[in-house]
């Protein structure tokens, strides 16, 4: 890894491109958490990917590079958010209710299916949290995300979104009820038996 | 999901989050974009900044400084958290001359210019902590409350076998060539980096890492220099917790797990805890925190500097709200980099560079300046930019000498660095270069010893290796090429590769802005 870095910083972009296919995938799912919808999710990955790679030339390894590469995306996501909020500015709550383009997921809870006698890969939960976060507030998706789908510390997440630490552990603690209480008032779905 | 479970033992929780995004797969079309992005990376240009040893910090959002409402003691008990014991002395050290086994050692081309200061304010400590079969001494500390040195001893309970480490250490490079590493830069690679807590007045002042300056094999053991520029001057009493980020012998030993992503260590850190009374050093001067908003022609832009302090052992300079910290760079702002900082002489002072990492704060964009200790005023002239510059496209390089004494190797057209010495071994040559004018740091000079066009004489790729080393307080650069004379001579002529940006900037100073140096008063 520190060779494809050294290499990426010199200008290779082969290398650049083997460091940033090795932390897609958790990329990706950080931005579906925080956005919520694939077409967002696809424009924030691939901005990441260019601005990654202008910048780093200056990464000094002070964190992990897939540390690094989360903060650019975020900051993204940030863009992107803010964005939305000016072209649409309907309350968040209303989101799961709006029909949105680009396979926004919190309206695919219908597509569960039963594969054999198992569901697959147990998409009904998945779908469930998906939607669940998709309900609350941005501020609320980030920090969950950061703090249980990223396993970021309380620390961390405070020096990321410019926060006291007391004030991480609040919201966190706020935020976790608020989706507790919506993904177990989920109402749950007749599943088509297939094959 | 238990209500009752605090959100950050909320195990299920972090379960439920996993569990539902294990499974999302990167969209094909998502895939598809990204490949056409990838392949339009060969002709879209990297933004060339510092170099590695330039700190380019976290990015994020600034870390607030935390206020009152902490106890000094604070690191050693957040040292616990990580289940080991810190190695605390119990009572006040107080800086004193003294004379530092450091520098008693192996001569130190580059940082002898420390040893004056160092020798005139330091305090032993004597603390050896042992994890494993490394043992590191935290041996000194030298403080006069602007910059702080460190000093340890690393060893290996069965020795310290340069050539096994320098079989795990020795990579090839783009043509798939091994070097052999000296025995300088080895030990300059096995430094430990410590992760800081600095403490005073019931709060915590600073955190970060240390920079590991330099290193040589003595007796079997390494002795190595360690620096931090705090984000604040120092005040009377203060406390610095210490925990090193990785085992340094992590990757090139067996007995040692690590994390393959990232090298480092999995076993328990070094730490230390010592107190200072730094009651009887004097204060530095200092311009105090500005805000400078230079009106230039292209608008407006603030530069936000907390501290700007200037003591025999170096000049400090921390930015606020830096891009370094916060990723954001608005339009209004300037980086420091892009400004041409002179004394009330007009001798420009230059930022220092490092050879490997540089110690940073989490809460400010720190640097060093070298230069003369200026003794009236500061001037921070803006460097802007040409719309159209005049400078050949990248990838441009130019062949410059610089094994030859008066040879002047150009940054941009204000500046660069001039050979000022060279003497030679029969299989070492060292060359110390002094800056000129405004060096430029975003743009980096390829100090790898080549003969003719870049790449194209791998002859000293396959027998040399260089050793950086750069003095803070005269802004010196020393270069240490070794050759394996076995595999080819050493050359009469040693050249380097610079790209130059011609054309780029221009001082614009009519929005200079100058301050006067003041004494602090207790």
């Amino acid at each position: 890894m520190d060779e494809l870095i050294r290499k990426a910083q010199k200008g290779e972009s082969d290398s650049f491109v083997a460091l940033f296919e090795h932390h897609k995938q958790g990329l990706w799912r950080t931005a579906l958490a925080v956005l919520g919808n694939d077409t967002d999710s696809s424009d924030a990955l691939q901005e990441t990917a260019l601005r990654a790679w202008r910048a780093i030339p200056a990464f000094a390894g002070r964190s992990s590079i897939g540390t690094w590469l989360t903060r650019i995306l975020l900051h993204n996501c940030f863009d992107i958010l803010e964005r939305r909020k000016q072209e649409s500015p309907v309350p968040s709550d209303l989101i799961a209710e709006k029909e949105t383009e680009g396979n926004d997921r919190s309206s695919s809870a219908d597509a569960r299916v039963l594969v054999g006698d198992r569901f697959a890969c147990n998409s009904d939960d998945a779908l469930d949290v998906q939607r669940a976060l998709q309900v609350l507030s941005e501020d609320d998706r980030v920090l969950l995300t950061l703090f249980y789908l990223n396993d970021y510390s309380v620390k961390q997440i405070a020096a990321l979104l410019d926060l006291k630490e007391g004030a991480v552990k609040t919201r966190l603690s706020r935020a976790r009820d608020r989706f507790r209480h919506v993904y177990e008032e989920s109402p749950s779905t007749e599943s088509e038996v297939v094959g | 999901m238990n209500a009752q479970i605090p959100f950050d033992q909320d195990n299920d929780m972090r379960n439920t989050f996993q569990n539902a995004f294990e499974n999302e797969k990167v969209p094909s079309q998502t895939q598809a974009n990204l490949e056409e992005l990838y392949s339009s990376l060969k002709t879209t240009p990297q933004v060339r900044m510092t170099t590695v040893d330039i700190p380019q910090g976290r990015e994020g959002r600034k870390q607030k400084v935390v206020r009152r409402g902490l106890i000094a003691a604070i690191v050693v008990a957040a040292l616990a958290l990580v289940g080991c014991t810190a190695y605390a002395i119990d009572y006040l050290l107080k800086m004193e001359p003294n004379e530092v086994e450091f520098f008693e050692g192996d001569s130190h081309p580059v940082y002898d210019s420390l040893k004056p200061g160092v020798t005139s304010l330091n305090a032993t400590v004597g603390v050896s902590q042992t994890v494993g079969k490394t043992t590191i001494t935290f041996d000194s500390v030298s403080t006069d409350r602007n910059i702080i040195n460190l000093f340890f001893t690393v060893e290996r309970e069965d020795g310290i076998d340069f050539d096994s480490i320098r079989e795990a250490y020795d990579f090839p490079d783009m043509d798939g060539i091994i070097v052999p590493s000296s025995d300088k830069e080895l030990a300059s690679y096995l430094n430990p980096w410590f992760e800081y807590t600095i403490s005073g007045a019931e709060e915590v002042l600073d955190e970060g890492r240390t920079n590991s300056v330099d290193a040589y094999l003595e007796d079997g053991k390494i002795k190595c220099m360690a620096r931090i520029v705090p984000c604040v001057t120092l005040p009377d009493y203060v406390e610095i917790g210490l925990k090193t980020v990785s085992d340094p012998f992590s990757r090139y030993v067996d007995d040692i797990p690590y994390d393959p992503e990232t090298g480092f260590s999995l076993t328990e850190p070094h730490v230390y805890s010592v107190e200072l009374d730094l009651s009887t050093v004097d204060h530095p001067q200092e311009l105090g925190p500005q805000e400078l908003v230079f009106d230039t022609e292209k608008g407006r832009k603030t530069l936000k500097i907390d501290r700007f302090t200037v003591s025999d052992f170096g000049i400090a300079v921390a930015v606020r709200d830096h891009y370094y910290i916060t990723s954001v760079i608005p339009d209004d702002w300037i980086e420091p980099f892009d400004l041409r900082i002179s004394d009330e002489t007009g001798a420009v002072l230059n930022p220092v560079r490092y050879i490997e990492d540089i110690n940073y704060s989490e809460r400010a964009y720190v640097y060093e300046l070298s230069g003369k200790t200026p003794e009236g005023s500061i001037t921070f002239t803006p460097m802007l930019r040409n719309e159209n510059p005049s400078a050949p496209e990248y990838p441009y390089y130019e062949k410059c000498v610089v094994s030859e004494v008066g040879a002047k190797i150009p940054t941009s057209d204000q500046g660069g660095y001039e050979v000022v010495d060279k003497t030679q071994t029969e299989d070492t040559m060292t060359i110390k270069l002094h800056p000129y004018g405004w060096v430029n740091e975003r743009n980096t000079i390829d100090f790898n010893p080549h003969e003719g066009e870049p790449y194209s004489e791998p002859l000293y790729q396959l027998s040399s290796r260089n050793y950086l080393g750069h003095d803070p307080l005269s802004g010196d650069l020393m270069v240490i090429y070794s050759f394996d004379t076995d595999k080819a001579p050493m050359p009469e002529i040693v050249y380097c590769h610079v790209s130059p940006d011609y054309g780029v900037f221009y001082e614009d100073k009519a929005a200079a802005i100058t301050f006067p140096l003041q004494s602090s008063d207790e």
